[in-house]
């Protein structure tokens, strides 16, 4: 293998590495398994947090004992998610949609919130150095207990008795395959260069930056969003218009991704979940829909050349969405968020 | 690959590189194959389900426990039975794996559009799978379900989405259409 793909290998290593971290981290907080959260962190790291802001050890019993207190039960999914690597350093930006069902009322608590990392390779491992938290809204709906209707689906537990701890595999060296390296590696260049493409697209909305959601799209490229059937650019500005006009947070969730790949040219199915919480009376608003991307790669780069948007469904949190709680970083719509720093 | 790279791969740090590319693959493959299942359940195709599954694989889902064929007809009937519209977003996912076999945990998100046309009802849990490596093709062996927490929301009374195309369950779905 040449130092190229060499370079390139490692490159492909980071990211799924550092994609993994941080899903390790939702998966260890939703078991309240102290091992696993402290295990995403350097041993020095800090996480600024909300009414939290300080070292590990006592940010894992903080966050443990805050979700037990108040909640029966929570999820954390990880979804839209961005990193950008310096060498033995890098800079994340992870959605985070969060459920908490309140142990108080029976209400199911649906937030969404980003987790802004620093992280550093040390000893060959990528884990958080520092980590801070933004929360951009919180909306709330009627809980449906578990038990009320048949089905015998376990719940999660807190401790080791949840069925996520299945026996652990016996540690094989997985046994290089006969498919040609270079393929292999190209494949897997393009899949993650596909990806990196559509989460740009929408986090530029997100941010309001403009240039970076048209530079994910190839010239000439069309999107059609209901009505609207015309240039990425007209359909961007009247998004932007629009987000700045009607809503207080809005956040662009990507879920279920599948790409198909015939050459230069490529077709992908993204899930996007839409939460936007609106000025106008405080309401919360999830609409799922469906990115259907056809891409092309020209001059090395893949770009968008047309977007065709689906929807699914979407639901109202009538009058009962909470906005965001102060303690907590917020989101800003320009420049100055803090997934731009690079300090 | 010409002789000169074959002869290049006996190198000791070759076969680490491709050991490490292998991995890298093998995880991909493995978050393709959990949402691939997103995509045959969302629209009811059976193929695409049943590309999930080896032949022989289990599915839990709570009480109800099928092989794979049977679970793609009953899955399919029970979400025509129970909703007009539903969708299942795949977020946090892990892997771990070890040759030919691995370990998988996935949260769903999934959301059902009730048949009244008013209750929206979602709901957050996670696919716990056990896949293997047959013949070049990871698919899924044992699927368990875990249903952390549910809730009912309401349909918006005023739509904002009522001039986009819906999805179907069959291939007049515009996924199917490669334009």
């Amino acid at each position: 293998m040449d130092t190229v793909s060499q370079a390139l290998l490692r490159e492909l290593q980071d990211r799924q590495d550092i994609e993994e971290c941080v899903s390790r981290y939702a998966h260890g907080l939703d078991r309240h398994d102290e091992a696993l959260i402290a295990d995403v962190y350097h041993p020095d790291a800090k996480d600024w947090h909300g009414p939290f802001a300080g070292a590990i050890p006592e940010f894992v019993t903080w966050v443990n004992a805050l979700h037990e207190r108040k909640t029966r039960a929570h999820t954390h999914n990880i979804t839209t998610h961005w990193c950008e690597l310096q060498g033995d350093r890098a800079f994340a930006d992870s959605y985070v949609i969060f459920v908490l069902y309140l142990r108080e009322r029976d209400v199911v608590m649906m937030g969404s919130g980003r987790y802004i990392d620093r992280l550093e390779r040390r000893a060959g491992h990528w884990k958080i150095a520092e980590r801070r938290t933004i929360i951009d809204m919180r909306l709330e709906a009627e809980a449906q207990p578990l038990a009320s209707t048949p089905g015998g689906y376990p719940s999660g537990t807190w401790d080791r008795t949840d069925i996520a701890y299945v026996p652990p595999l016996t540690l094989r060296q997985p046994a290089p395959r006969d498919e040609r390296a270079d393929e292999l590696l190209a494949k897997c260049a393009a899949r993650r260069a596909i990806k990196d493409c559509i989460v740009q697209s929408v986090r530029g909305l997100d941010r309001a930056d403009r240039p970076l959601t048209l530079d994910q799209y190839a010239s000439g490229a069309l999107v059609e969003d209901g009505v609207f059937r015309g240039p990425v650019e007209r359909h961007t500005d009247l998004l932007l218009t629009r987000f700045e006009q009607e809503d207080i947070a809005i956040t662009h969730n990507l879920t279920s991704h599948l790409v198909e790949i015939r050459g230069a040219a490529a077709t992908a199915e993204t899930y996007l979940t839409l939460m936007r919480f609106s000025k106008d009376g405080a309401t919360g608003w999830v609409g799922g829909l469906r990115l259907l991307d056809r891409l092309e790669q020209r001059d090395g780069r893949w770009r968008i050349a047309k977007r065709r948007i689906v929807a699914d469904y979407e639901l109202a949190a009538d009058g009962s969405a909470v906005n965001t709680d102060a303690q907590y970083l917020r989101s800003r719509r320009d420049g100055a968020d803090i997934s731009y720093d690079r300090r | 690959m010409t002789d000169a790279d074959f002869a290049d791969l006996a190198k000791p740090a070759d076969l680490v590189h491709l050991a490490a590319l292998q991995r890298l693959a093998d995880k991909d493959a493995i978050r393709e194959c959990v949402h691939r299942y997103a995509r045959g359940i969302d629209r009811h195709d059976e193929e695409i389900l049943r590309s999930v599954f080896h032949a022989d694989a289990v599915d839990n889902h709570g009480s109800v426990t099928l092989g794979r064929d049977a679970f793609v007809t009953w899955a399919n009937e029970w979400h025509v039975n129970v909703s007009t519209h539903h969708m299942h977003g795949m977020t946090t996912h892990i892997s771990d794996i070890a040759g030919d076999e691995a370990n998988a945990i996935t949260y769903v998100l999934f959301t059902l559009c009730r048949k009244d046309g008013k209750t929206v009802h979602t709901g957050g849990g996670r696919y716990v799978d056990r896949l293997a490596r047959r013949d070049g093709d990871w698919r899924i062996t044992h699927r368990r379900l875990v249903i952390d927490w549910r809730m009912n929301a309401s349909a918006p009374t005023a739509k904002h989405l009522a001039q986009h195309a819906q999805g179907t369950w069959d291939t007049t779905d515009p996924s199917y259409d490669p334009t």
